[in-house]
């Protein structure tokens, strides 16, 4: 695919997101859009956004549940990048402009060493990480009604809206990762529930495939990223003025409110 | 109409493990009262040949299950010692096609009775709870039936397991223990305990009000299945399925002929 079309893309999606009007997937135009060309056009959105004067704080990892990966017709996770300007407490009203939101319960890891690849394998991910700590995050889609294939969602910064982190980090070496339970309650309601080893058997495996991705691209994780590894549950639509709550057992909790 | 003979029918395909059709597309009119009487007289065969009633299941425990069903409010079947399997191993014979969860039980110290009754009712009454699998499987063609067919089909019950080691019921938040389940080694399903009506407790609190309607009660000794943590998935020959819970152990259940 050639340059001008990478551009032209990147600055279709970017007029989406500012507009908050969702575009037809780009695979409509361009079903044979490759894995690369998607995260080029990605790439070239996240330099936008940095020249703008947005920070980069880390990453998110999508499609890291069988289920997810079946619908999509792949056999791996995919990555996006999270903004400062996307990052929010627990108990915020979330005002982050959004098209079509969906929250998923993940952990989120915070770094305190670079991971760099490749061969980077769990045990490496847990000894670089300082602490894991339960985590909202709202996806969103710039293609219409979530219609999206796999090149769509790369594009499209895998689907990145915003985040919200708990308060009270775990460390790492006394989180459970894999049979941690996650409740997550929508306006008091439980609406879903999973546990971490949905996420690819055991999350520090999904930071481990992200490690790894970024090196075959020529970049690293860092001391302090926080990285989403990915969701235990399936992602649920919110509307605004919801109030959402995920608790993760001993790990802590985290909660928002959708701005009306 | 002649609820014995419908009763009569359903306890001939639960023995024989064959499918039928479901009741409501061949009888107009039936209620869910109808079905609790069809589940009550078909059950009460087993009891006359000599099987023993050791506890209660809940089902429909969750708002997903009880939209797809199109329901309000859960459901509840008999559980008799001929369903109980004394090892984790479950035999596909005699079975349609059966489907496995992960759930919670409690087991009973005191009787349990009444329309009023509260969680902490239900806590001074427990002995201990215990994790446990159950292996459902609808007599229905395509497990697909509307309430009042899963109601008479004595909630689609087949066999369960407890687990060995039981819990006190006081040191573990079962609403937060998380569940892993695997399928030969693969993540199939994950969940946690609030996915039973927001928390397994009130399973069992709704369990002994929808028995005091008909007069009954849950026993000193007796097990309550208090409903799928996770979705029920099929089951095949020489599967290994193992289910983790949060600070409470593993069950291993092996699939055979």
């Amino acid at each position: 695919m050639a340059e001008y079309r990478v551009q032209d893309l990147a600055a279709e999606l970017s007029a989406a997101e500012r507009a908050l009007r969702a575009i037809p997937p780009l695979t409509e135009r361009f079903p044979d859009m490759s894995m690369e060309t998607a995260y080029q056009v990605q790439l070239m959105n996240v330099e936008t956004k940095r020249q703008a004067g947005d920070r980069i704080v880390g990453h998110k990892i999508g499609l890291t549940s069988k289920p997810m990966q079946q619908m999509l017709g792949v056999s791996e996770p995919d990555f996006g990048h999270l903004f400062a300007s996307m990052q929010y407490q627990s108990g915020d009203v979330v005002d982050f402009p959004l098209i079509q939101p969906k929250v998923e319960p993940e952990l989120a890891f915070l770094l305190a060493e670079d991971l760099p690849g490749p061969n980077v394998d769990v045990y490496a991910v847990l000894r670089a990480t300082r602490a894991v700590v339960p985590a909202i995050e709202v996806i969103d889609s710039r293609i219409a009604d979530w219609q999206i294939r796999l090149a769509d969602t790369i594009a499209d910064n895998a689907s990145a809206g915003c985040f919200v982190l708990g308060d009270e980090p775990t460390p790492i070496g006394q989180a459970n990762l894999t049979t941690c339970g996650a409740v997550l309650k929508i306006n008091g309601e439980v609406a879903e529930t999973g546990a971490g080893a949905a996420v690819m058997g055991h999350p520090a495996a999904a930071v481990a495939w992200l490690a790894n991705r970024l090196s075959s691209l020529g970049t690293t994780l860092r001391a302090g990223d926080i990285v989403l590894s990915g969701a235990v549950s399936a992602a649920v639509p919110v509307c605004a003025g919801d109030h959402i709550l995920l608790s993760f057992g001993r790990l802590g909790r985290v909660e928002l409110t959708m701005a009306k | 109409m002649n609820l014995q003979a419908i009763a009569d029918e359903l306890y001939r395909h639960q023995i024989s493990a064959t499918e039928l059709e479901k009741l409501t597309v061949r009888y107009d009119g039936l209620s869910v009262d109808d079905a609790y009487e069809i589940q009550q007289i078909c059950m009460s065969q087993y009891m006359n040949a000599g099987q023993k009633l050791v506890g209660w299941k809940m089902g429909l425990t969750s708002k997903a299950k009880q939209r797809s069903v199109g329901v309000e409010e859960p459901i509840f079947g008999h559980l008799l010692d001929g369903m109980e399997l004394y090892e984790p191993h479950v035999s596909l014979t005699g079975l349609i096609h059966p489907r496995v969860e992960p759930e919670l039980a409690f087991i009973f110290k005191h009787r349990l009775e009444g329309d009023r009754i509260l969680p902490r009712d239900v806590w001074l009454a427990t002995e201990c709870v215990v994790p446990a699998v159950e292996i459902i499987d609808s007599r229905y063609k395509n497990f697909s039936f509307t309430l009042v067919d899963v109601v008479a089909d004595n909630a689609s019950s087949a066999k369960f397991y407890l687990a060995e080691q039981a819990y006190a019921p006081y040191q573990i938040a079962l609403d937060q223990v998380g569940v892993v389940m695997r399928r030969n080694g693969e993540v199939v399903q994950t969940g946690a305990g609030a996915a039973v009506l927001g928390h397994p407790v009130r399973s069992v609190v709704e369990q002994v009000r929808m028995l005091s309607r008909i007069g009954k009660a849950v026993e000193p000794g007796m097990v309550v299945l208090t409903g799928g943590i996770t979705e029920a998935i099929y089951i095949h020959d020489r599967d290994q399925i193992s289910v983790s819970f949060e600070g409470m152990g593993e069950i291993e259940l092996s699939v055979g002929q």
